[in-house]
């Protein structure tokens, strides 16, 4: 590694500590942002993801960022990353949205997307925990608008 | 711990809605009286469409197929006709939603607007013409100037050279005449392509490509791009891309498709539509027939469909959940709809 490498720090909300090295941290435009700005003392918080998601994330940063790998290799990690409980899920959305890295934040909102294109409402409601406040009656109105949606 | 699932705000939730396809969003629409707003306000569905015509894999590009004869009407993927050899198409159920004959039928005087994702259609007000019979040629095209989506009809009546056009707009579902139409003289001199510019009405004209000999042509956009299709040879097709809009210099020739030596295919030449499949693969509909060719021109495979395969005329269409009424009339559709319904629009 070059002696140019600069390793910036990164606290989450749990106050877990990661240290990585700059040119892969700015793979967030909310960092790189800080970075260009000056405004980068030695921790950066970041109040709104926790360890657990972080993790997640610098796995997938390091991953995108090693030289010389293949774009299969990159469909096949991809592939696996977003194999994971919906709770994760929306939880990395969440921080990839924070963090400001549009490739990701595509990447986990096409995964949800996959998983419920051909859902029912009542298993949308579910997902993402809504209240059906709709009386049955109205309901059944919309339904009847785009009964073919349903069959 | 494990099984909380962090709400995602709006911003967020609109991300991922406006990814789905028209079908789910339709089911969507009763998860609640938020979504129901979310999903009908006309920013949400302007964004859908947005996105849904600049997807580069064009998953939300859709082949319409006309049997003219029963004037049934399928549809089908793009995408998904370049990946398989062999798909199924969907029936659109025209007839039961809409109780007219025909859509381009020349023997009836109506004419629908129709929007086959979600189903819905508008039936228009008859253009006012002095032309009771002859030839008549329709187009369709979205207004951005003025938000609004436009038909212009040209008419002639096969004795006079004189041409009529009128041009009507959804926003005032009205038709009105547009003066200084080329007659049909010029039309047939000029070798050009003549154009309407559907925010003012004023007509332009541009050069073909110089090396065109005259004989059958096709004029073809796909996506923001205006190609010309040479189709004069009978097995071989040019294909022109006007790189700079209006600009006669800049036709530049892509490639020449080679077109199976199959007579039944010919006669459909002047019915050809282009579809970009990816980056490197164009789908070529006529016919009856898919064929996908690369860039070059060759062809790398073709693909049917399996549940249709009589038809005459085929069209692309993208997804939407545009409705065809006048689009004040929907807003205030939509509005009223909530209202009923008791709930606010989101913002």
């Amino acid at each position: 590694m070059s002696s140019s490498t600069k390793f910036l720090t990164l606290k989450t909300c749990d106050d877990k500590k990661f240290v990585l090295d700059e040119a892969i941290a700015v793979r967030s435009q909310t960092i790189k942002n800080m970075v260009e700005d000056d405004c980068v003392s030695n921790v950066i918080p970041l109040p709104n993801v926790d360890s657990k998601t972080m993790t997640k994330v610098i796995e997938y940063w390091k991953k995108h960022s090693e030289e010389g790998i293949s774009k299969d290799m990159l469909m096949d990690f991809d592939k696996a990353f977003v194999k994971v409980h919906h709770s994760i899920l929306h939880a990395l959305i969440l921080a990839a949205n924070f963090l400001n890295d549009k490739e990701m934040l595509d990447m986990m909102c096409q995964e949800v997307v996959d998983r419920i294109k051909g859902k029912t409402p009542e298993e949308i409601r579910k997902e993402f925990d809504i209240k059906n406040d709709f009386t049955p009656e109205e309901e059944e109105e919309i339904r009847k608008e785009n009964a073919w949606a349903f069959e | 711990m494990e099984n909380s699932i962090p709400d995602l705000p709006t911003e967020l939730v609109i991300e991922i809605l406006s990814r789905l396809p028209v079908k789910s969003l339709l089911k969507f629409r009763c998860a609640s009286k938020s979504w129901f707003a979310l999903i009908s306000s006309p920013e949400f569905v302007k964004t859908h469409l947005s996105l849904n015509a600049n997807n580069n894999e064009y998953t939300r590009h859709k082949v319409m197929m006309l049997e003219r004869i029963v004037c049934s009407f399928r549809d089908c993927s793009g995408s998904s006709l370049c990946n398989n050899s062999c798909i199924e198409a969907n029936d659109l159920d025209y007839h039961r939603q809409v109780p007219y004959l025909c859509l381009y039928g020349s023997w009836v005087n109506e004419l629908i607007l129709w929007n086959p994702s979600i189903r819905k259609y508008k039936k228009l007000p008859s253009p006012k013409t002095n032309t009771t019979w002859g030839y008549r040629v329709y187009s369709f095209g979205y207004d951005e100037f003025h938000d609004d989506y436009k038909v212009v009809v040209l008419w002639n009546d096969n004795f006079s050279l004189q041409i009529e056009a009128q041009k009507y707009s959804l926003k005032g579902d009205s038709w009105r005449t547009v003066d200084n139409c080329p007659s049909m003289e010029r039309l047939s001199q000029s070798g050009s392509i003549i154009s309407i510019d559907l925010a003012d009405r004023k007509w332009g004209e541009m050069g073909l490509p110089c090396y065109w000999k005259g004989g059958r042509g096709v004029v073809l956009s796909l996506g923001s791009d205006l190609f010309f299709c040479d189709c004069d040879e009978t097995y071989m097709v040019d294909v022109w891309l006007m790189k700079e809009y209006g600009v006669k210099d800049s036709w530049m020739k892509m490639f020449t498709i080679k077109i199976p030596q199959d007579p039944s295919v010919y006669g459909y030449l002047g019915q050809i539509r282009l579809h970009m499949a990816s980056g490197s693969e164009i789908l070529v509909v006529f016919g009856s027939t898919f064929m996908i060719y690369n860039l070059k021109g060759d062809l790398l495979r073709s693909s049917k469909a399996i549940n249709s395969n009589n038809w005459a005329e085929a069209e692309i269409y993208i997804e939407s959940l545009v409705c065809p009424f006048s689009t004040v009339g929907t807003e205030d559709a939509t509005k009223m709809g909530l209202k009923s319904l008791g709930c606010e629009t989101m913002k």
